[in-house]
């Protein structure tokens, strides 16, 4: 089972990336720089955290025009899944490959600590393997993560299942207080239609270990392990 | 040459919570006359003078802008 992580100048989790996946989750992992013309074979690609491109413009916003996104979007469109974490997703959404934007965090702060999300659903290859009804503590790290959309795209994401995440409280209740950055719906994590897009705010690679206070983001790289194999 | 300037602002139904917090900036040194405030982006394009307004749109719209929340304006241009 392959994953490929693609670094841009700016990403800065590529490499918890690698080691989750490769270390806590058993897939061969490679890293690509963004400028490499071909996307080595692989059932997994990564878009990782990080600041691509400083956020000049927009956060994501440069980013797609690397060369190697043009074969990410190709391999997303053939059905490959696509994973965007943080940075990753913001990426997903500039490039079109999720509907939607981001705004400022409503709190107007860069916020740095852990959350609780909940999965909506298990019918996905990304929460398989995720308990149901369990809260999962993994942490945020973000300035623009106030997920928007116009009315008719969240009916749509909404009625198709698209929403895969909501910012919960540790019992797994979507409560307003329980919204860090005021994403409409409270939402965390959006797949496309396919289901084999995924972007997500929460940085899952970041809570795989104990002494990282939690492992709850294994369950979302076990799921995709056994949903390839 | 010429140069153009370009204004991306949100969208009017996308809450702007930057102007949302100088606008109470405002209030509480005692400019309360003032409604609201909305921020924006400022880019000065400097283009060749036949370049066609086609390509000028298409560059505001698909990369100085994000369509789902933003909106641009293009301003008076200028010789140089």
């Amino acid at each position: 089972m392959k994953a490929v992580i693609i670094t841009f100048p700016g990403s800065n989790c590529d490499q918890d990336c690698l080691w989750a996946l490769r270390e806590k989750a058993g897939f061969d992992v490679a890293l690509q720089w963004h400028r490499d013309s071909s996307l080595e074979k692989t059932d997994l690609v990564v878009l990782p955290g990080g600041f691509s491109y400083g956020d000049y413009l927009r956060t994501g916003a440069l980013a797609r025009f690397s060369p190697l996104m043009k074969e990410v979007i190709r391999f997303a469109q053939k059905g490959g899944p696509v994973l965007g974490i943080c940075n990753g997703f913001q990426i997903l959404l500039e490039s079109g490959l999720l509907p939607g934007a981001f705004l400022k965090n409503t709190t107007l702060r860069f916020i740095c600590r852990n959350v609780f999300i909940k999965a909506e659903h298990h019918d996905s290859i990304y929460t398989s393997a995720i308990s149901k009804g369990a809260a999962l503590d993994i942490p945020i790290a973000h300035y623009e993560g106030n997920y928007y959309a116009d009315t008719a795209t969240l009916k749509k994401i909404e009625e198709e299942g698209q929403v895969l995440f909501r910012y919960s409280d540790k019992d797994g209740n979507v409560t307003e207080k329980a919204n860090p950055n005021g994403s409409v719906n409270n939402i965390a994590g959006i797949c496309n239609e396919q289901g084999n897009v995924l972007g997500m705010m929460p940085h899952p690679e970041r809570a795989v270990d104990t002494y990282l206070h939690s492992c709850d983001g294994l369950a979302l790289f076990k799921s995709l392990y056994q949903s390839l194999k | 040459m010429k140069k153009i300037p370009v204004i991306v602002t949100l969208k009017e139904e996308v809450s702007d919570p930057e102007g949302t917090v100088i606008t109470h900036s405002l209030h509480s040194t005692g400019h309360t006359s003032i409604q609201s405030v909305r921020c924006g982006k400022y880019f000065e394009l400097e283009v060749p003078e036949d370049m066609n307004q086609e390509e000028i749109e298409a560059v505001c719209r698909d990369v100085l802008s994000n369509p789902v929340i933003e909106e641009y304006r293009i301003l008076t241009e200028e010789k140089i």
